[in-house]
This record gives structure tokens, C-alpha cells and sequence, in this order.
């Protein structure tokens, strides 16, 4: 029956030794009881020793030196340990460990009633790629207001759901050198999402511009679309797929994206240094909908130009002065 | 026979050739010493930028020229100078006195004797003789008779047409009636043998000014020009409102036609195709009439513009994507920051011939030109599924009430017949 469990994490894999022997000796060399091959570590690093009143540590070398709980102990002292304690040899991290210790709660997989399992479920994935060629379809067609032939709208879509698949192969070909496994269904969600999520911003970007008589919101939505929605969707699929905790989900997302987000930054200072600037061309709100749902009431053109008067040469007044200083 | 023909041709015509030499003649020695050319100086290199011609008038120390020549020295009086130089060489300092950018005048006075002011006289009648004096590309003084044909219809103050080959540095330079007495200042030519004069009683309104005055110059430059820009664009309004602009039809709507016999219209509407889903059409019209400001900055332009657009074949989603792509408007000009604000825009919805519109008004002041704005108007209809309507108005150069008041007057007048 195992007395300590030493647990060791060597390219970010733990492996596990069930220790019930003792006194046992940890290192390099082949005649140690736990072979390590980490190059840091001493030939004979340290020792484990049972007592009356638990557990002991002895370190044998100082090349490269021991901490016990992250404090440097000296060579061959023994230092009594409790359980679970975090040990470093060298680089070497390892972790001392009771068997009993309760161990985290069971990750439910792709069909469990998690409230985001819809992305690994294939009849989702199917959902996301039909919306994402039925909304293709329908942008081009509302776009052009002219006759067209099918295969013009075959040839809209083709594009897309070609970017579509290279992406979720992407997806799934790093989820296979990473974990050995495939996971195309949710590689497939998260692709079909990252194409249908903007196209539906811009139309329900269109939608607020109008509601309000204001362009904010569907700017939010676009920068929302470039900087937010990549990054999530990775960082959803590192937590359904990967079963990474959300810290280090959000990390990664954000590692990853991070060329695509510093294209994005870029062109959105370009933008702010260009808005910044003196234009000759007038901003106001253009959009015009066939619905015709806003907030603004209409009124009366007398009250309505008297109304501009005043916000008018408020705003001129405040651009004057701008421009006097 | 042939070659007798000739010969009496070439013959009749030297004739008629030497006859109006000998007049032109006497009127170029008897004024010659009053016309002078008008330079233009950087003041860090010497060199000129802008030539021009002008001419002694009312007091042996005063020269009257045009705006434009002189424009670049009022736009920056810190980099460049005025000079004068007379036929024979001389040249000195001239000082800006008082100008007129609506007629294109200004006024500047020399610190020495010139010579014999010309005397102004009112315009001769349609077909007059007349005598254009001025420095044609730098070349050295010249003097061009011509025609008068009279005075443009466009509107009640414009320009005498004249029918003589004015050229670019002639601008300036008296025009002078057989007495010899200046009738008009010329401006500007518009290809072969057309040439366009100032009428010299607007000089005459400058030079009373200066004298009650005592010839003191102006102390802001641009709050006049701002003043003048102003009131000309006030008064352009009032006769544009007094007017019967007539109705015409764009789609269901009645809207105004021409506001005056001085605006140009033109149909601009695509040419319809075979397969169409929907028809548009656009109408545009402007005045003919820009003051000129600088190189960049020309003011007074109003333009509309009506445009339409309908469907039975499109649903509301597709008729809607294409109506809000021809919704935009600006004005078209080369100002640049250091003449104008952003536009300051405010969007809503009016009520206008019973139908909404969504409605936008636009601002942006002029930084030398004290209360000086551009406006823009646009209108588009809303609320109808297969029918669209745009109206856009800018006025360039004016006071925002102003132009304020003619946007409302046009909507007012506009009809919904379906």
C-alpha cells in the first residue's frame, strides 16, 4: 500500500510515482529508486525518508539546488515535510502528494448539459455552417439589385465556406498534435461562427444605426467582431475541447490572436488619427431602412430646423475654438 | 481675276487694319503714362508670384486693379508684397487700400505721384467701341479694341461682355470708351476673342468710401470680404424667394424648378436598361456665379438636387440596400484645414408634403471669415416600401439663417401626388 504519491511534470505532463518503500532516492543516476531525466537535476538529488511523524526530505547535491514550498533547504539537512508540498529540483518541478487527496471534479464531455456543449455538437456545427451560406446568399442578394443567375450566388459562397474548412482543419490539426485527438465537430462550430458572427453584426449594426439615427453602435459591433470575437471563440473551444481552465484559455486565445488583434489595432488607429483630422466631407448618419424602426419622433420642419440652429452653432462654436487653440 | 480678287481683298483689308491702328494709337499715348502692371512679390525671394494691370484713377497716388491679382497678398500679407512698374521701368511699393471680392476690385494707393487719373464714365451702349489697355503675359503694355455687347443677363449686376481677345495678365487694366473715359475694369476671358469687364460704377462705390474716409485702408481685410460675401449672399437669397420658381416633377413628388433664369439644370438619371428592377432619376442644378476667394477657396455656389427612386419588382430589402447607397451628399471644393471647421451635421425626422422624411442639416464656419458658413441640406424620404425621394441643397459662402430660410421656403413648396 502506497504511502506518498510523487508527482513529477515533465514537458507540462505529470507522470506519477506511488511510493511506499522508504527511503527513496531521487535523480539522475540509474541506481536511484525514481530516474529522472531532467538534465538540471543532480545524478543523486535528494532523498525522501519516513518518520515517526511523516515525511522528511534530505537533499544529497547542491549543483543546482532544492526548495521545499518554494524555500531553498540546505544539503544534507533533513526538513520534515507536509502533505501536499510543491518541490522544485533544479528546473524540475515535482509535487508530494497524500493518496487520498481529493482529486478535481469530473469534466463532462461534448454532450453534457454544459450550456455550451452546443459547440460540439454536430447538429450545431451542421446549424452554424447552413447559417452562415444562407446568410452569404442573402447578403449578396439584397446587396444587388439586379437579376442574377444562380451560379453567382454559388460563386459567393464557395469562398467562404472554403476559408471555412481550412479553418476548423487548422483547428483540428493543432488540437491533434497537442491532445491525439481529433475534434472537427467543434473545430467546424467555431469556424462557421467566426465567419456568421460579423456578417450578422454588420446587419444588426445597420439595424441600432438606424433605431438611434447614430453610427456608435455599429461601430462597437465591428470592433467588438475584429478584436473580441476571435479570441473568445478560441478560448470557448481551449475550454470545451481542451478542458483548459479560463485563465489560461483567455491566455492562450489572446496569445494566439494576437497577430490578427495588432492588424486590427493598427488599422483602427489609422482610422482615429484620419477622424481626428480635418475632413471636407460631412458625418452624419446616411442609413435608411425598409423597416423604418427608430426612436427619433418626427416632427414639424419649423421646430426641427430651429432645433438645428442651436445645436449647430453650439457645435461650430466648439469647433471654432478648438481650432483657435 | 483670281489673283486681282486677292489682291483687292488684302488690300481693303490693311486698309481697315491701318485705320484702327491710328485710333487706338492716340488712346494708348494719351493714357499710357496712367496704366502701370502690378506685381505680386515673395517677400524672401524677390520674385514675383501674380501679375496683373492697373490704372490711376481719382488721385495721382491711386491704383485700381482686380481682387484676383492682388488675392495671394490679402490671403498673406506676411509672405508677399505689392510693387507697381510703369511702362518706362519705374517701379515702387504699393499699399491695399480697400477691395470689392464680389466684383472683383481692389484699390491700393502709392506713396508718389503716378500720374493723370483716368475719369470714370457710365457703360456705352450695346455695340460701343471700346478700348481694353493692360500687360498680356508679362510682355509689355498693350491695348485690344473690342465690342461692347452689354451686360450679362444672368443677373442685374454682371459682367459686360466684350468682344476683344482679352488675355490672362490683362486683368486690371482699364477699359476705356472712344472719349477715353474708364467704363470697366477687365477680368476675365473665356476662350478666342471674349472677354468679360467689371462695370466701373462698382470702382466708383470703393473710391467714394475711401474718400469720405480720407483713403485710410481697411483695418480688417477679411471682416469685409466676410461682410461683402455676406450681403451678397443675402441678397442672392431675397431674389432667388422673390422669384416663381414653377414646379416640376420628380416621382410623386412636385418640387420647385429653376430658382432663377441664372441656375443651370441638368438631367443626370441613368439610362434605363432592358432587365432594370427599378427606375431613378436625378435632376441637378447650380448657379453660375462663384466669388473668387483664392487659388483654393471660391464661395456663393448653391446647388440642388432632386433625385428618385422606385420599384415593382424588388422587395423592400434589396429596393432599401440600393436607396440608401444614393443617399449621400457634399459639397465639392478644395478647402482644406486651414480655411474651414469640420462639418458639424444634425439628424432627424420632419414632416415635409405629408411625408416623412429623414432630415440632416450640415455646418462648417470659415476661420478668416468671421460668421461665414457652408450649409448643407439633405432630405430622404422614409416609410414607403417601393418609393424613394432625395433632396439635397448646399450653399457655399453665406450666413447659416439664410440659408436656413431657403431650405424651408423650398420644402415648404413641395407636393406628394401619388
Amino acid at each position: 500500500m502506497e504511502k506518498l504519491i510523487l508527482e513529477l511534470t515533465q514537458q507540462g505532463k505529470p507522470s506519477y510515482y506511488k511510493l511506499s518503500t522508504f527511503p527513496v532516492t531521487i535523480g539522475r543516476a540509474y541506481d536511484c529508486d525514481v530516474v529522472v531525466p531532467d538534465i538540471t537535476v543532480s545524478p543523486k538529488h535528494l532523498t525522501i525518508e519516513e518518520t515517526e511523524q511523516g515525511f522528511e526530505i534530505r537533499s544529497l547535491a547542491d549543483e543546482n539546488g532544492t526548495t521545499l514550498n518554494k524555500e531553498k533547504i540546505s544539503e544534507n539537512t533533513n526538513v520534515p515535510v507536509s502533505l501536499p508540498s510543491l518541490l522544485t529540483m533544479g528546473e524540475l518541478r515535482a509535487r508530494l502528494i497524500h493518496p487520498e487527496m481529493q482529486v478535481a471534479k469530473t469534466q463532462f464531455t461534448s454532450r453534457g448539459s454544459h450550456w455550451f456543449s452546443f459547440l460540439s455538437n454536430p447538429f450545431w456545427a451542421f446549424v452554424f455552417v447552413a447559417l452562415t451560406i444562407l446568410t452569404i446568399i442573402i447578403s449578396k442578394h439584397i446587396r444587388t439589385p439586379v437579376q442574377q443567375e444562380e451560379l453567382i450566388y454559388i460563386n459567393a459562397v464557395l469562398l467562404p465556406l472554403l476559408g471555412m474548412f481550412v479553418v476548423a482543419f487548422i483547428i483540428a490539426v493543432v488540437s491533434r498534435l497537442t491532445m491525439h485527438r481529433w475534434a472537427l465537430v467543434p473545430a467546424l462550430s467555431i469556424s462557421a461562427l467566426l465567419f456568421l458572427v460579423p456578417l450578422l453584426f454588420v446587419h444588426i449594426g445597420h439595424f441600432l444605426a438606424y433605431l438611434t439615427t447614430s453610427d456608435g453602435v455599429a461601430l462597437v459591433l465591428k470592433y467588438v467582431a475584429s478584436f473580441l470575437l476571435l479570441p473568445l471563440l478560441i478560448a470557448f473551444y481551449l475550454r470545451r475541447v481542451h478542458y483548459t481552465h479560463w485563465p489560461s484559455a483567455i491566455g492562450i486565445a489572446a496569445l494566439v490572436t494576437m497577430p490578427v488583434s495588432a492588424f486590427f489595432a493598427s488599422d483602427l488607429v489609422q482610422e482615429m488619427s484620419n477622424n481626428s483630422g480635418f475632413t471636407p466631407m460631412p458625418a452624419y448618419n446616411k442609413t435608411l431602412s425598409a423597416f423604418d424602426i427608430r426612436m427619433q419622433k418626427t416632427v414639424g420642419v419649423d421646430e426641427f430646423l430651429q432645433q438645428s440652429e442651436v445645436v449647430l452653432s453650439e457645435q461650430v462654436e466648439a469647433l471654432l475654438s478648438k481650432e483657435s487653440d | 481675276m483670281l489673283r486681282y480678287l486677292l489682291l483687292l481683298i488684302i488690300s481693303s483689308l490693311s486698309i481697315s487694319v491701318l485705320q484702327a491702328n491710328t485710333d487706338t494709337s492716340s488712346i494708348y499715348e494719351e493714357v499710357e503714362s496712367s496704366v502701370y502692371q502690378v506685381r505680386v512679390i515673395n517677400i524672401e525671394t524677390g520674385k514675383k508670384v501674380a501679375i496683373g494691370s492697373a490704372f490711376v484713377v481719382q488721385r495721382d497716388d491711386i491704383l485700381a486693379t482686380n481682387y484676383h491679382v492682388v488675392s495671394e497678398y490679402v490671403n498673406d500679407p506676411d509672405v508677399f508684397r505689392l510693387e507697381y512698374l510703369s511702362t518706362d521701368g519705374k517701379s515702387g511699393p504699393l499699399e491695399l487700400l480697400d477691395l470689392d471680392v464680389i466684383h472683383d476690385l481692389a484699390v491700393a494707393k502709392s506713396s508718389t505721384p503716378m500720374g493723370k487719373p483716368l475719369e470714370i464714365a457710365d457703360v456705352p451702349d450695346k455695340g460701343a467701341r471700346l478700348f481694353s489697355l493692360g500687360n498680356p503675359l508679362d510682355l509689355g503694355f498693350s491695348i485690344v479694341n473690342g465690342t461692347n455687347n452689354g451686360i450679362m443677363a444672368q443677373d442685374q449686376d454682371g459682367n459686360i461682355l466684350f468682344s476683344g481677345s482679352l488675355n490672362q495678365g490683362m486683368s486690371g487694366g482699364p477699359t476705356l470708351d472712344e472719349s477715353g473715359k474708364v467704363v470697366g475694369v477687365n477680368v476675365a476671358t473665356q476662350g478666342n476673342s471674349l472677354g468679360f469687364l467689371v462695370p466701373a460704377n462698382y470702382l466708383s462705390i470703393i473710391l467714394e468710401r475711401l474718400s469720405n474716409n480720407n483713403f485710410k485702408p481697411v483695418e480688417d481685410r477679411f471682416k469685409r470680404i466676410s461682410e461683402q460675401l455676406i450681403a451678397n449672399s443675402e441678397k442672392t437669397i431675397k431674389r432667388l424667394s422673390q422669384n416663381d420658381w414653377g414646379s416640376t416633377h420628380i416621382g410623386s413628388l412636385l418640387v420647385p424648378a429653376e430658382l432663377d433664369k441664372s441656375m443651370r439644370c441638368w438631367d443626370l438619371s441613368r439610362t434605363p436598361k432592358k432587365d432594370d428592377l427599378f427606375r431613378s432619376f436625378l435632376t441637378q442644378c447650380s448657379n453660375q456665379n462663384d466669388t473668387y476667394l483664392s487659388k483654393r477657396l471660391s464661395v456663393g455656389a448653391i446647388n440642388y438636387e432632386y433625385s428618385w427612386m422606385d420599384t415593382e419588382k424588388l422587395n423592400p430589402l434589396r429596393f432599401y440596400s440600393r436607396y440608401e447607397k444614393m443617399n449621400f451628399s457634399f459639397i465639392e471644393s478644395e478647402v482644406d484645414k486651414s480655411d474651414v471647421t469640420n462639418f458639424a451635421c444634425h439628424t432627424g425626422f420632419t414632416t415635409i408634403a405629408a411625408q416623412e422624411f429623414k432630415t440632416t442639416v450640415c455646418r462648417r464656419d470659415y476661420l478668416k471669415y468671421q460668421d461665414l458658413s457652408d450649409m448643407l441640406f439633405s432630405i430622404a424620404l422614409v416609410g414607403h416600401k417601393a418609393q424613394g425621394a432625395m433632396f439635397n441643397l448646399d450653399v457655399t459662402g453665406t450666413k447659416s439663417k439664410t440659408a436656413f430660410a431657403l431650405f424651408k421656403k423650398m420644402v415648404e413648396a413641395f407636393q406628394w401626388k401619388s
